[in-house]
């Protein structure tokens, strides 16, 4: 049996619609697979190997016994990795495979809502009338999926397509990580993705990364109640004991250290952001739902949950995070070593144990940690301009109002 | 969106189905056209209860067992509408029929997947089936919007209408019936079907001279053709010229005032018929299901379903043309496709 119109193509990965098109001959067919290698080109140049999972992740494979497709993204969550090999069958005209795969994974789980998407943008590309000749097509069904579902698509291709570019670049934020730092979660906002970074003999690199959903309204959270993620760098606190955990954490939350001394310096108010899972009867959330929180699938927060306690661990939270290579980003180093310096007075250069950051949301603030000093002194902000670094500025008591949520 | 047409025949599509014909009898026909009456005329208990009988004395009968499921399905008895489609699915794996009106019953409980296979597996035994693929395109909507609904978290399953298919009503094809039986009597209007159905030998001898692109009609349109009976051939001869790429004999069958597509001026539209006509590579338009409604005696409509292949492009589609008489002749005053 021959289906008529196989082929979905992208309208753009990046554009808002994430239409498709009804492709009718065998030409056009042709067209969408050479789009999709034109957009994920990029993924070529990096194998997956870099990708070494987490403890646990391995065994985690994919779907077992399904097709694979070269140069296919792989997200380190085992469904999300086939709904990103079904879109790339899809594009390529090779439709009743991406269907059998998203089966597959709709079997596993039932909820999973980028698999039924895909699977009902599929469904409605059959539905279409069955073309006529070249210049008779009769006129389309309508069923676009509703906005929500997708934008959230749009937001998963675009990361999928980075994540593979990411490979071999760090993000330009850390500026130098001192040793206690042995893992980096930096969340991308705009992506709805977290990334983890862990240290290893080679330095920092990528090893996985994850779908998130943050604020409601987005970022930049100043007040409380405003729905929105904070940016800045942060520490997880201890988890929540699971008398305190309610529904909505899922498997489990642990709160961010917001506010920061930053942000009570800029006088961002709130409490209660959490890391936390997802609750039950969903698999996990669109990107922009929670109320500031950073939450991950319960599937995600059980395979991350060993790293969120460590002391080593800090959470960057960026709107974009900016990936660079090692060699822009030791560039970057020296010349905001300079701009710190440049301030005179107090500015000391960062010890080899202490760490250097490129604050998210402001490139020029700086902010250094350092391994050595008074508890509560230890994080020195340093604006643009400054000629004493914030703690001094505040005369270096820290943490007055309190930074446990 | 409209979503229902009961499959009312079975397309012959096999040996087999030829052989189940021949075994027919001048008393089943007439047994059967009064069973057609009946289920025609929504009379199912009578009908149900002359079909009971006929089953009685040819219990193996697989066209009334068919129109007994059409019957069941009608009287909302799926369970045992389902039990005699199946049977026949299972006895006659290559009538695409049953499979059909099996998707029917399944989708009008909102088993999509179920609906699906059976009309994968219809358009499989007979992949050119108009019906089944149009079915197949409302199941996959359904599913689709019901992909989108999980995904959002709605239950609309209790407000929603089921998807309600299209049941085919009898066994056999009655294409070329159709378009070669006397129209313009006093029911005009009506399909062939009964009529088709009612002589199903001579329905399979039409069915396999129709199925070719009307080779020997070709010089039709240019010979005139008065008369109802003429519409038909009139439209294989439009098919031939068509297929001939011969773009001038394809344009004389249009009438002067024909309504252009897309509200394109009549000269452009020309032009571009006839680029698509001679662009190089074989063009091959074959009609099947041709139905002629004669609405008075100097306007025309015929559907049918047309399969078009040329080098890059094959499709089947379900069109209708209306056609008026233009003094010995038939000429296309609009050109409409089905969706």
């Amino acid at each position: 049996m021959r289906r008529l119109i196989f082929g979905l193509a992208c309208s753009g990965l990046l554009a808002a619609a994430l239409w498709l098109v009804a492709c009718s001959s065998d030409e056009q067919v042709l067209a969408p697979a050479a789009l999709a290698r034109a957009v994920l080109g990029g993924t070529d140049a990096a194998p997956a190997s870099v990708g070494g999972p987490l403890a646990g992740a391995a065994a985690r494979a994919p779907l077992a016994g399904l097709p694979s497709v070269d140069d296919e993204p792989a997200p380190a969550n085992p469904l999300e990795s086939s709904v990103a090999r079904a879109w790339q069958l899809a594009r390529r005209g090779r439709g009743t495979e991406a269907d059998a795969l998203l089966e597959a994974v709709l079997g596993q789980a039932p909820q999973y809502r980028p698999a039924l998407t895909l699977s009902g943008l599929l469904h409605a590309e059959w539905s279409q009338p069955v073309a006529d000749a070249e210049d008779e097509r009769p006129p389309a069904r309508q069923l676009q999926p509703p906005a929500v579902l997708s934008d959230e698509s749009s937001v998963r291709l675009a990361a999928w397509q980075h994540q593979a570019l990411h490979r071999r670049l760090l993000p330009g934020n850390l500026l130098q990580l001192g040793r206690q730092v042995d893992t980096v979660l930096a969340a991308d906002l705009a992506e709805s993705r977290l990334y983890v970074l862990r240290r290893d003999g080679h330095g920092l690199s990528l090893r996985a990364d994850y779908y998130l959903s943050t604020g409601t309204r987005g970022s930049f959270k100043q007040i409380p109640g405003d729905q929105r993620t904070p940016i800045g760098v942060y520490s997880l606190l201890s988890r929540l004991p699971a008398s305190q955990l309610p529904p909505l954490a899922g498997h489990g939350a642990w709160p961010l250290s917001f506010p920061n001394r930053w942000d009570q310096w800029q006088g961002h108010l709130g409490s209660g952001i959490w890391l936390h899972g997802s609750p039950p009867g969903q698999y996990d959330g669109l990107p922009h739902s929670t109320n500031g929180c950073l939450a991950l699938s319960n599937d995600d927060l059980d395979q991350l949950s060993p790293l969120l306690a460590g002391a080593g661990t800090v959470l960057l939270v960026a709107d974009h995070l900016d990936w660079i290579t090692p060699a822009a980003l030791a560039q970057r180093r020296s010349s905001a070593i300079q701009r710190l310096l440049a301030h005179g007075g107090h500015a000391r250069k960062p010890a080899e144990a202490d760490s250097l950051y490129a604050y998210p949301g402001d490139p020029s603030l700086l902010l250094v940690r350092r391994a050595e000093g008074a508890v509560g002194a230890r994080d020195e902000f340093w604006p643009s301009g400054a000629m004493e670094p914030l703690a001094a500025l505040h005369g270096g008591g820290g943490g007055h109002r309190g930074s446990a949520p | 969106m409209r979503l229902a047409t009961l499959l009312r025949g079975f397309a012959l599509s096999s040996c087999a189905a030829v052989l189940v014909l021949g075994a027919v009898q001048p008393s089943f026909a007439d047994d059967l056209q009064d069973i057609n009456k009946l289920v025609s005329s929504g009379q199912t208990a009578p009908a149900l209860e002359k079909i009971n009988s006929y089953l009685g004395s040819h219990p193996k009968d697989a066209q009334v067992r068919f129109l007994k499921g059409i019957v069941l399905t009608e009287q909302g008895k799926q369970v045992e509408a389902i039990q005699i489609f199946s049977a026949l699915t299972e006895e006659f794996p290559e009538l695409p029929e049953p499979y059909n009106n099996l998707a029917v019953i399944y989708a009008s409980q909102g088993q999509y997947e179920k609906a699906r296979n059976a009309l994968e597996l219809a358009i499989h035994t007979h992949p050119s089936y108009g019906t089944a693929h149009e079915n197949l395109g409302d199941v996959y909507a359904k599913l689709a919007s019901r992909s989108y609904d999980k995904a959002l978290q709605l239950d609309k399953n209790n407000t929603t209408a089921q998807a309600k298919l299209s049941l085919i009503r009898t066994l056999f094809d009655k294409s070329g019936g159709a378009a070669r039986a006397p129209a313009g009597k006093a029911d005009a209007g009506a399909t062939h079907a009964e009529a088709a159905a009612a002589e199903p030998a001579r329905a399979v001898a039409k069915d396999k001279e129709g199925a070719r692109p009307g080779a020997a009609d070709k010089d039709a349109g240019k010979d005139g053709n008065v008369g109802s009976d003429g519409v038909a051939d009139t439209v294989r001869a439009w098919a031939a010229a068509w297929s001939a790429k011969n773009p001038d004999n394809y344009l004389a069958f249009y009438a002067g005032d024909f309504k252009t597509p897309n509200g394109e001026a009549r000269k452009e539209w020309e032009r571009q018929r006839r680029e698509r006509l001679t662009k190089p590579g074989p063009i091959s338009v074959q009609l099947s299901d041709v139905m002629v409604k004669v609405s008075d005696k100097d306007a025309a409509q015929v559907s049918f379903r047309q399969k078009y292949s040329s080098s890059n492009l094959k499709s089947v589609n379900l069109k209708t043309l209306l056609l008026h008489r233009s003094g010995d002749k038939w000429l296309i005053v609009e050109e409409r496709v089905r969706g």
